[in-house]
């Protein structure tokens, strides 16, 4: 027991006090009789006046107490719970999901291997230990708690769990692992990582670390047939473009992560029928790239190197083949753009040239903000609030609620392009500026695409889920006839890019592993059916995310949508493993062991106040002293 | 609150007063007045009395009432001659027969101030004892002599010389009761004394705590039969013969003022308790050595329910 104020045991001193006043009050208490000569014969036990004994009394002994439990109760005294404590330390199990764990230098994978050890911690602690697990890939999520009901059956989902993502944001799963511990019980964070890419930064981290670190420094022995090679190989880049004359452009890049020169060779398919095959050299921490150039036009394209390395999953490569030429990004989708305004002018014109795009005018009076369109065109007119998606505004009006008054300027000076995908191949050179509208504010999260000196003539960026650009150049007067700048063969490639980039937006033709998919509106889309690799099939309706995350197994997708008439679309989706960190499997400079111990047991004693005990005990005992006056 | 009294006894109520008017005292309800109404105080044929009243007398005197004949002596009252009888012989014969007489009754109360000590004090019990043997004495035609016992200044605690006569009296005997005062000490022996020497005889009751009292002895040796009928009524409080106390106290003596402290145990208690006991028995041989009837009254008996049964039992009072 432990005393917070141990000053206030002085008051133990008033309790010699109290005595005195008792065995004062024994003295002065008088009782009348009839006459003393009935107890005359008690004369020998008479005791003087001044040696008489401390009266032992029911009121003595209560006022005693009361004084010696109100002094140990102002001291705060404080009991330690040792194994109350002990009950309720948190273990946090911190799980590294990233596509390096797939690496099989511990046997049989790095993954397998950290798991394995994580649930024997955990069937060490459940039942004594809270115990919570993490996993942490690109984003950190609690997948098992001891506190749910569902905590046993949780774990042994874990050995469905397969590593696939492409990144390790140790940083978000501390943090979540901090807020899962309440802060009065003292909680262990055990990390199991294979400690790839750069060691985090944990001085100011509350909680006790401990590391469980897999892999071997220089990564499995790779095998080429029966010949033995070193270090791990990774496709890193795979990509594909559709030209005219039903022909196909494919480019990889390859990269070798081990200490020596392997050679490895690269076979390329699409749709399953081989279409290349290249043998490939690889020297020691450099990297090669290909392209071939193919007639045909397979969904899917995939490229893999023989043998197997230290992490097989980064060895293969997908990707969709965009199904229109000229289309940058696009995973195959259709654009569906939209141009509300009264008269669409030269924008209708340049968006109705761009491939694989379909555009509805829409007056401003029948327009509605839930449109299912990718793309939607504001010209002279602007809604109360912005629609989701991708939104291009030209010719703002001269009063609205979103922008604020504008006014128009002229060009001081020629306009200096930023570097960004909408401004490639975007040259304003002989451009004739005629008028520029200033906004009273520019919206929240846009930044200057182009500009002169201080006037921009391009915004972009995002304003919640609307990607916004905003042209302030003018394209056209009120009657809708063309400015210089609509003109000019630098607006139709302008326009062009807002298509590719709003397409691009909708569907990719390939992601990282784990990387989150901006699926298509369910507005147009209301039922979505992802086929994996393996042949599991996810339905997503109208009711899904925003954000899907569940991409985490390198392969080829099939993505099925189904539109609102019933028709259906189907297009691939690459899925990949290879990533310029990921691929280097090499543990880096990371902790072992204890980071910071955790304190034993037996110093982890939650401390439990006496006080309002001794403070009830303090009211009973004046209760019974009470009691007989009350009477 | 309700709870505190529910378990409480209610006091027994007391009965219109039909008593004597102006008596108003708690013990003396009217139900005890119709109770003594049929009681008197009892006494032997010996005692002397004075004059005419209700007690039978031991004296043959000539009567209509007739018991027995003697000789017509000179001076005999004539109306009390038997003619009929003297007609069949030669002599003249008288007839003589009882002839009742009053007695006085002493009525020596202590007034020392132990015998205002108690919760409540001992004299609120004796005084309507005193007044109900008084009333029995009035009721019964005998002459009552109220006597506050003499204080060591040779005073009296209260107006002593006026004997009561006649059941009229009882409310001034009432009043001259409640005038008592108690205080200082009392002494036995000097107001004995100077009762022998203004009376004759009598029934003497003495209602005494007999504290600090050592002369009991020469006192009732004044008081001898066949003339003196000597009673001692020993009140005692409850709390004297059982005392609450228990620890360390300072006693103070309530006629005295003396203190001192003691140191009451169990076993001390036990002690007094003997004590007490074996002071009351030298009391009751010291009365029965002069042929004087003792008997403990504790002031926290119930006159009409215990005190003057047992009063009855112990042939002090009588069925009239």
């Amino acid at each position: 027991m432990t005393l917070t104020t141990p000053l206030a045991l002085l008051g133990l001193l008033t309790l010699p006090v109290i005595a005195l006043l008792h065995m004062q009050r024994a003295r002065s208490e008088q009782v009348r009789v009839s006459s003393l000569a009935l107890w005359d014969f008690l004369r020998p036990q008479v005791r003087g006046a001044q040696a008489r004994r401390l009266p032992i009394t029911w009121l003595l002994i209560i006022d005693l107490l009361i004084a010696a439990l109100a002094s140990l109760a102002l001291a705060g005294p404080q009991l330690a719970l040792t194994r109350t404590d002990i009950a309720q330390r948190h273990l946090v199990l911190l799980l590294d999901v990233s596509t390096s764990m797939g690496a099989v230098d511990a046997a049989p994978t790095r993954f397998a291997a950290a798991r394995d050890d994580l649930l024997d911690l955990a069937a060490r602690h459940a039942g004594i230990d809270l115990v919570t697990v993490i996993a942490t890939g690109r984003d950190a999520r609690t997948i098992a708690d001891s506190r749910d009901p569902g905590f046993e059956d949780d774990l042994a989902a874990l050995r469905d769990l397969v590593p696939g993502e492409n990144g390790m944001d140790l940083a978000a799963g501390l943090a979540l692992a901090l807020a899962s511990v309440h802060p009065e019980t003292p909680g262990v964070v055990h990390v199991f990582t294979d400690a790839a890419g750069a060691a985090p930064e944990l001085d100011s981290y509350d909680l006790a670390l401990e590391w469980h670190l897999y892999g071997e420094p220089d990564g499995n022995q790779a095998v080429d047939g029966n010949q033995a090679v070193g270090g791990n190989q990774a496709v890193l880049a795979l990509q594909a473009l559709r030209l005219s004359g039903n022909k196909f452009q494919v480019f990889a890049r390859f990269a070798n992560f081990g200490p020596e020169t392997v050679e490895r060779t690269a076979v390329l398919s699409g749709d399953g029928v081989v279409l290349a095959e290249q043998p490939v050299e690889l020297e020691p921490g450099t990297g090669v790239s290909f392209s071939w150039e193919r007639i045909g036009s397979p969904a899917a394209l995939e490229i893999a190197l023989s043998g197997s390395d230290g992490l097989p999953a980064d060895d293969r490569a997908y990707t969709a083949l965009p199904p229109f030429a000229g289309a940058a990004g696009g995973g195959g989708l259709p654009l569906s753009a939209a141009v509300v305004a009264e008269t669409p002018g030269p924008v209708l014109r340049a968006l109705e040239a761009v491939p694989g795009v379909s555009v509805q005018v829409v007056p401003p009076d029948e327009y509605l903000p839930g449109s299912p369109f990718d793309l939607v065109v504001f010209r002279g007119y602007l809604p109360e609030r912005w629609p989701g998606g991708f939104v291009l505004v030209v010719d703002p009006p001269a009063e609205s609620g979103l922008l604020g008054s504008t006014v128009a300027a002229g060009v001081p000076s020629p306009p200096f392009p930023g570097v960004d995908p909408l401004l490639a191949e975007v040259d304003f050179t002989g451009v004739r500026w005629s008028r520029v509208w200033v906004p009273e504010r520019v919206p929240d999260g846009l930044e200057p695409l182009l500009s002169a000196g201080s006037t921009h003539l391009l915004l972009h960026g995002r304003t919640g889920l609307t990607e916004l650009v905003l042209l302030l150049a003018e394209t056209a007067d009120s009657n809708g006839t063309p400015a210089a700048l609509a003109r000019h063969p630098a607006f139709p490639v302008l326009v062009a890019n807002i298509a590719s980039a709003a397409a691009g937006a909708s569907l990719p033709p390939q992601i990282a592993a784990g990387e989150p998919l901006r699926l298509p509106s369910p507005q147009r889309y209301p039922v979505i059916a992802i086929t994996g690799p393996g042949g599991v099939e996810t339905i997503l309706d109208a009711g899904r995310p925003e954000i899907w995350a569940g991409l985490r197994v390198p392969g080829v997708y099939t993505i099925r949508l189904e539109d609102l008439e019933g028709g259906l679309a189907e297009f691939a989706l690459g899925v990949n493993a290879g990533d310029l960190y990921e691929s280097d499997i090499a543990p880096g400079n990371w902790p072992s062991g204890i980071a910071s111990p955790p304190q034993p047991a037996a110093q982890i004693e939650r401390p439990v106040s006496l006080v309002p005990w001794l403070l009830g005990a303090i009211a009973l005992l004046l209760v019974l002293e009470a009691w007989p006056a009350w009477r | 609150m309700w709870f505190r009294t529910i378990f409480r006894r209610e006091p027994a109520s007391e009965t219109e007063a039909d008593g004597p008017t102006g008596v108003q005292a708690f013990e003396l309800s009217g139900r005890l007045f119709t109770r003594l109404n049929r009681l008197r105080l009892a006494s032997t044929r010996r005692l002397r009395g004075a004059g005419a009243g209700q007690r039978p007398s031991a004296r043959r005197r000539p009567a209509a009432d007739f018991r027995e004949h003697r000789q017509y002596v000179a001076g005999d009252d004539i109306r009390f001659v038997d003619w009929n009888a003297s007609a069949r012989s030669e002599q003249v014969f008288l007839k003589q027969g009882e002839q009742p007489q009053e007695t006085t009754v002493h009525l020596l109360v202590d007034t020392s101030a132990s015998m205002a000590w108690g919760e409540p004090p001992k004299h609120a019990a004796v005084l309507p004892l005193a007044a109900a043997l008084g009333y029995l004495a009035l009721n019964g035609d005998d002459r009552l002599h109220l006597v506050p016992l003499l204080t060591e200044g040779g005073t009296a605690a209260g107006p002593v010389d006026r004997p009561f006569k006649g059941k009229g009296q009882f409310p001034t005997l009432w009043k001259t009761l409640q005038g008592l005062r108690f205080d200082g000490r009392s002494r036995l022996l000097p107001t004995v004394r100077r009762l022998v020497q203004t009376s004759r005889g009598g029934i003497v009751l003495v209602l005494s705590d007999l504290l600090e009292e050592d002369e009991l002895d020469k006192a009732l040796a004044l008081l001898p039969r066949p003339a003196w009928e000597a009673y001692v009524l020993h009140t005692l409080h409850p709390a004297e013969l059982e005392p609450a106390l228990l620890g360390e106290f300072e006693l103070v003596d309530s006629e005295t003022g003396r203190r001192a402290g003691y140191d009451v145990d169990a076993p001390a208690l036990d002690a007094y308790r003997a004590r007490l006991d074996r002071w009351r028995g030298d009391v009751e041989r010291v009365c029965i050595r002069h042929s004087v009837l003792y008997t403990l009254v504790s002031t926290g008996w119930s006159l009409e329910r215990e005190s003057v049964p047992h009063l009855l039992g112990l042939r002090v009072l009588e069925p009239v």
